[in-house]
């Protein structure tokens, strides 16, 4: 490919990464993108002739004040700013891309992409914008090169005429070259990206976060999960059952060498308590905030020495519901940090253990839940006879809540409640409907009941006997509630497919679930009543796809948490921990004797961290490569070497007599030359010639005896004055 | 007329003494710690940002700011990338530059006035193309030269050729003293430089204006005005060809039967004989006048010249001679270096000797005129 075709393919695909940079934000609608897409092939059909006139430019200056004219009117008529902004900044490259005829054109084309690139962090924190970086940082070095060298010929491909213009012809020339830039050039630069993501990653890690905050864009908006607004329509969650969408993950802190493929952590998000009109909803949006200790949010009384801790990565929802573990009694948050200093967390505690975060941190969050072993999912059964160490007494106005009927429940529903628990503590008889729920008589189905106008719970209970998980849930609660056992209906997430890149549990939209907690035994349990779905739900994660999905996300969670979420909290255990190993490295080096292990206390063995390692892999690899590319190859160069020293050698002596080769000319030309003007030493130069020829170019070795008796020859050629002489 | 030496590679050391190099005082120059404080030495480097470099390092630091106020880390990625284009982009263009060897050819002889072609020679060391390299070539008293040579692209060990023009300004020796390669490359964001020494001299002749050889040579005994067309006598034989010899006095069939060059020697060149006598004692002056004097000095030594290179392109053989010295004789034929060399070199002198008056030959006396208009000038 010639340079300047190759400058062009390259120049259209940094504007297009310029171009996915801004549509990764919502305000670029499809006729926009439609439009930079249009606008960009349509400027590679312009024929090079028609750039150079400069009527042609000024056209497209009229165009670029046609169109700001054009955003004024939108703007008046109340067009976001920030739309009207990216709109402009691909405009402008769309019209560069048409004017694009000198270097310097190109260079603007290099500017606005990177504009692009800079624009594009307040539209977007994803992985999206993870890949469009690691894309530029690949492009750059090819544009920046080739931009540069165009700049240069045009610099000095200059016309004799007009010295400040370049010389067109001389610079098609230069441009029509296929021998500027082959594929040794596009190799050598590419790697070039090498470096620069090191030390990008080193300058990101190292650069000082103690960013002041005062000209803060906001943070990114959360995804809207159905489920936990104030708000739940029975049949509103089925819709979400098949969205494999990693929205927590969990890593707890029992976690095997060889953990299971699948673990089901209940995480409670939110509860409902007014059931009407096929409808829950939260009476009470009264919130008080829990304090802080150290950064510890105490829930449910303070922890008691049997806890676990497991901590999650919840993605920003909305609403900002965070997730406890079942038996949840305190959460641990880190405070953010804000112009380098700690910033508490908001954390509020609703009616119901309706946790939440009210300051607005947007970004992903990490806690950990501690959480109480004796109230775990996975718990041994209690044991009949002791009470349950933590009660939670209810009062008559919650009590009241708990117990609310609507109007709707019909007496036939009262009666199948009354006749299916029974008699007996409550717990037995909580339990009793669970397990009438869960039995065969009803089957899980995501296909919505039939309805029409009726009650949706009249007819899930006694006509179609099937349905899904909020279903099983509001019958189980308004159940129990009619035999005068507080219940309430919970929303939440039920799952965790085991993701190995990340070594976490991942729980997906299609998690989402939908129980029932109930006070028995002076305290609230959890009961669910929806029986396994039999092959409705999604199938597990397995294939290829699936693979793809946990490495992608996998990598999305390092990103947000690694790159997004990187504070000075971290660059300091950043920096502790590379001291440390340092530290680590010294001692074991200067003291092998004293090592900690003889002493019993060996700590972990330090190790550099995994990117380091990586990274100084990969350095260690590319000079071994370039090393190994830079040596002969074996025979090759065992016959060249010496056979080149030999004619070098050769060389000399002949212009010590002066009798030197010429430049242009072969040395079998010069054998011949020397032939005909009767030099004397002229069959001795055939020879030495003869033999590293066949070494340089036959392939055949100059085996060490020959090239000293060459080498002999060379010694004793005679003068050309000598040859005269004797003639 | 002298050719320069291959110009020092980076690490090697400087072969010049210069007030920098030189032995410490006290100490032999040719002592073994000054040789070492030679080898130590490395050649100049200088860096620079270029246009786009300053205005890329004026975005950078906006991101840095944006960065700093908003917190976001996406901004300072970006900022991380923008400081490692800048590192890789200076780091880089000093490996551009990296085991390239300069070489300069100097052109056989120059003349004050008239343009003459430099050649450089790039050889690339490394395994790896060198890519836009720029190359300045500066004499003694120059900062910056006029013209540059560049190089596009120069594939791994591979030495290219370019050249460039100059135009010396006054007579004598023009000393080059080293070789500046530049290059912006990869990025164009960062200018590395790397000074090299690199002498090299080159005697200019006078400038050469036109005579009126006829009025020169006129009563000259035994001769009209010397013919060009016609010669400058009958072929007498054949000589082999000296340095300075015009390349259409080489007989070529002879060259070529006899394996070297060989020119004819005319018969004219025995006869005729001029004597260009130069004036060159210097009275006392003031200062202004003095200013005066030397611009006339100068305009006499270039019709000296002028004289004595036209009366031998014609066949007379040319003799320079002044107060203070002269040169032989330098028949037709001969190179006229000797003279051209002599009125190169030659300065005032303070003397009162009298002026030679060689036998002989026609003399021709050249003074110090003041307040001439410059001569114009004429191909050599």
């Amino acid at each position: 490919m010639s340079f300047g075709a190759l400058h062009i393919l390259v120049s259209y695909l940094l504007a297009s990464v310029g171009f996915v940079a801004l549509s990764l934000g919502a305000e670029l609608g499809p006729l926009s993108l439609g439009f930079f897409a249009l606008g960009t092939l349509g400027s590679l059909a312009v024929p090079r002739g028609l750039r150079a006139k400069p009527g042609y430019q000024q056209l497209f200056s009229a165009v670029l004040v046609g169109y700001l004219a054009f955003g004024g009117l939108r703007l008046f008529f109340g067009e976001s700013l920030l739309t009207l902004g990216i709109e402009l900044a691909g405009t402008l490259q769309v019209i560069k891309l048409f004017q694009r005829h000198r270097a310097k054109d190109f260079q603007q084309i290099q500017v606005l992409a990177f504009l692009h690139l800079i624009a594009a962090t307040i539209l977007s924190t994803g992985l999206e914008y993870a890949l469009v970086f690691f894309a530029y940082v690949f492009l750059v070095p090819w544009m920046f090169a080739l931009t540069h060298l165009r700049t240069e010929i045009e610099q000095h491909y200059v016309a004799e005429r007009d010295e400040g213009a370049p010389d067109e012809s001389a610079v098609a020339r230069v441009l029509a070259s296929r021998r500027i830039a082959g594929w040794r050039f596009l190799f050598a630069t590419a790697s070039l990206a090498i470096p620069l993501f090191l030390a990008t990653a080193a300058f990101f890690l190292l650069f000082p976060r103690v960013g002041m905050g005062f000209l803060s864009f906001g943070e990114g908006v959360g995804r809207q999960v159905a489920g936990f607004s104030g708000e739940v329509e029975l049949g509103g969650f089925g819709v979400i059952r098949t969205d494999p969408t990693v929205v927590v993950r969990v890593l707890p802190d029992d976690l095997p060498a060889d953990p299971p493929p699948r673990r089901n952590f209940r995480l409670r998000g939110t509860s409902f308590d007014h059931y009407e009109g096929g409808r829950w909803t939260r009476t009470s949006d009264r919130a008080r905030r829990v304090p802080s200790d150290f950064g510890v949010f105490s829930l449910r009384g303070s922890p008691r020495g049997r806890e676990r801790r497991i901590q999650i990565v919840l993605d920003p929802l909305e609403p900002p519901v965070l997730f406890l573990p079942t038996g949840t009694v305190a959460l641990e948050l880190s405070p953010r940090v804000e112009g380098g200093t700690d910033v508490q967390r908001q954390i509020t505690l609703g009616e119901g253990l309706d946790v939440r975060y009210g300051d607005g941190d947007g970004l992903q969050q990490r806690y950990v839940a501690i959480v109480d072993s004796a109230e775990a999912d996975d718990a041994p059964a209690r044991p009949a006879g002791p009470e349950p160490e933590r009660e939670e007494p209810l009062t008559d106005d919650a009590r009241a809540r708990y117990l609310q009927l609507a109007a709707e429940v019909s007496p036939r529903l009262r009666e199948l409640a009354a006749q299916i628990s029974g008699e007996g503590p409550d717990v037995v008889r909580a339990r009793r409907v669970e397990a009438w729920l869960r039995s065969d008589a009803f089957t899980y189905s995501l296909a919505l009941p039939d309805t029409r106008g009726r009650d949706p719970l009249e007819v899930f209970l006694f006509e179609a006997r099937s349905g899904h998980c909020e279903y099983f849930s509001t019958a189980l609660a308004i159940m129990l509630r009619s035999v005068d056992i507080p219940a309430r209906n919970v929303t939440g997430f039920v799952g965790g497919a085991f993701n190995p890149y990340g070594r976490y549990y991942a729980v997906q939209q299609g998690d989402a679930h939908s129980w029932v907690e109930a006070h028995v035994g002076g305290r609230w349990q959890t009961f669910d009543p929806t029986p396994p779905a039999r092959g409705q739900m999604a199938p597990p994660n397995e294939g290829l796809w699936a693979q793809l999905n946990a490495v992608l996300d996998a990598l999305r969670t390092r990103w947000d948490e690694d790159v997004v979420g990187y504070d000075l909290r971290r660059q300091v255990d950043a920096l502790r921990g590379v001291f440390r190993w340092f530290r680590g490295f010294r001692r074991d080096r200067e003291s092998p004797s004293e090592r900690p292990d003889e002493q019993g206390a060996r700590a972990e063995p330090s190790r550099l961290p995994w990117g380091w390692q990586g990274a100084l892999s990969v350095a260690l690899v590319l000079v071994g490569l370039w090393r190994l590319r830079r040596r002969p190859k074996g025979p090759r160069r065992a016959a060249r070497v010496p056979a080149t020293r030999l004619y070098e050698r050769l060389e000399r002596a002949l212009g010590k007599r002066g009798l030197a080769r010429p430049r242009g000319r072969t040395p079998a030309e010069h054998v011949e030359a020397l032939r005909a003007m009767g030099y004397a030493g002229a069959d001795a130069v055939a020879e030495i010639t003869g033999a590293y020829l066949r070494a340089r170019w036959g392939e055949a070795t100059l085996e060490r005896e020959e090239a000293k008796r060459l080498g002999g020859l060379i010694r004793t050629l005679p003068t050309h004055e000598a040859t005269r002489d004797a003639a | 007329m002298d050719g320069s030496p291959p110009t020092d590679p980076p690490k090697a050391r400087a072969p010049a003494p210069s007030p920098k190099t030189s032995a410490p005082a006290g100490a032999p120059k040719g002592s073994k710690r000054a040789k070492q404080k030679r080898r130590r030495r490395l050649p100049a480097r200088t860096f620079q940002f270029t246009r786009q470099g300053k205005l890329f390092l004026l975005v950078t630091f906006g991101v840095g700011l944006a960065a700093v106020n908003t917190g976001n880390n996406l901004l300072y990625l970006v900022l991380g990338l923008m400081l490692s284009l800048l590192l890789v982009s200076g780091t880089l263009s000093d490996v551009a530059l990296w085991r390239v060897k300069i070489r300069r050819t100097l052109p056989k002889r120059a003349f004050v006035g008239q343009p003459m072609v430099v050649e450089l020679l790039l050889e690339n060391g490394k395994g790896v193309p060198a890519y836009a390299v720029e190359v300045e070539d500066l004499a003694a008293d120059e900062v910056r030269a006029e013209r540059r040579c560049f190089f596009l692209k120069v594939d791994p060990r591979v030495t290219r050729p370019a050249t460039y023009r100059r135009t010396p300004a006054r007579r004598g020796w023009l000393r080059f003293e080293r070789i500046m390669t530049r290059t912006r490359y990869p990025f164009g964001l960062i200018e590395k430089g790397r000074r090299v020494t690199a002498p090299g001299e080159l005697l200019v002749y006078p400038r050469l204006v036109p005579v009126d050889l006829r009025a020169v040579l006129a009563g000259a005994t035994g001769h009209g005005a010397p013919d060009r067309k016609r010669g400058r006598g009958e072929v007498d034989g054949l000589r082999d060809h000296r340095d300075g010899d015009e390349a259409r006095s080489i007989h070529w069939l002879r060259t070529a039967a006899l394996d070297r060059v060989v020119v004819r020697e005319r018969s004219a060149e025995a006869r005729a004989r001029l004597a260009v006598v130069l004036d060159d004692a210097r009275p006392p002056l003031s200062d202004a006048d003095a200013a005066l004097w030397d611009e006339g000095f100068e305009a006499a030594v270039s019709e000296a010249a002028s004289i004595a290179h036209a009366a031998h392109g014609a066949g007379v053989a040319v003799e320079v001679h002044t107060r203070s010295g002269g040169t032989s004789l330098v028949q037709p034929g001969e190179p006229l270096t000797p003279v051209l060399r002599f009125l190169a070199l030659v300065t005032p002198a303070a003397t009162t000797a009298p002026l030679p008056s060689p036998r002989g030959a026609h003399v021709h006396r050249v003074a110090v005129a003041l307040a001439d208009a410059p001569p114009t000038e004429v191909a050599a």
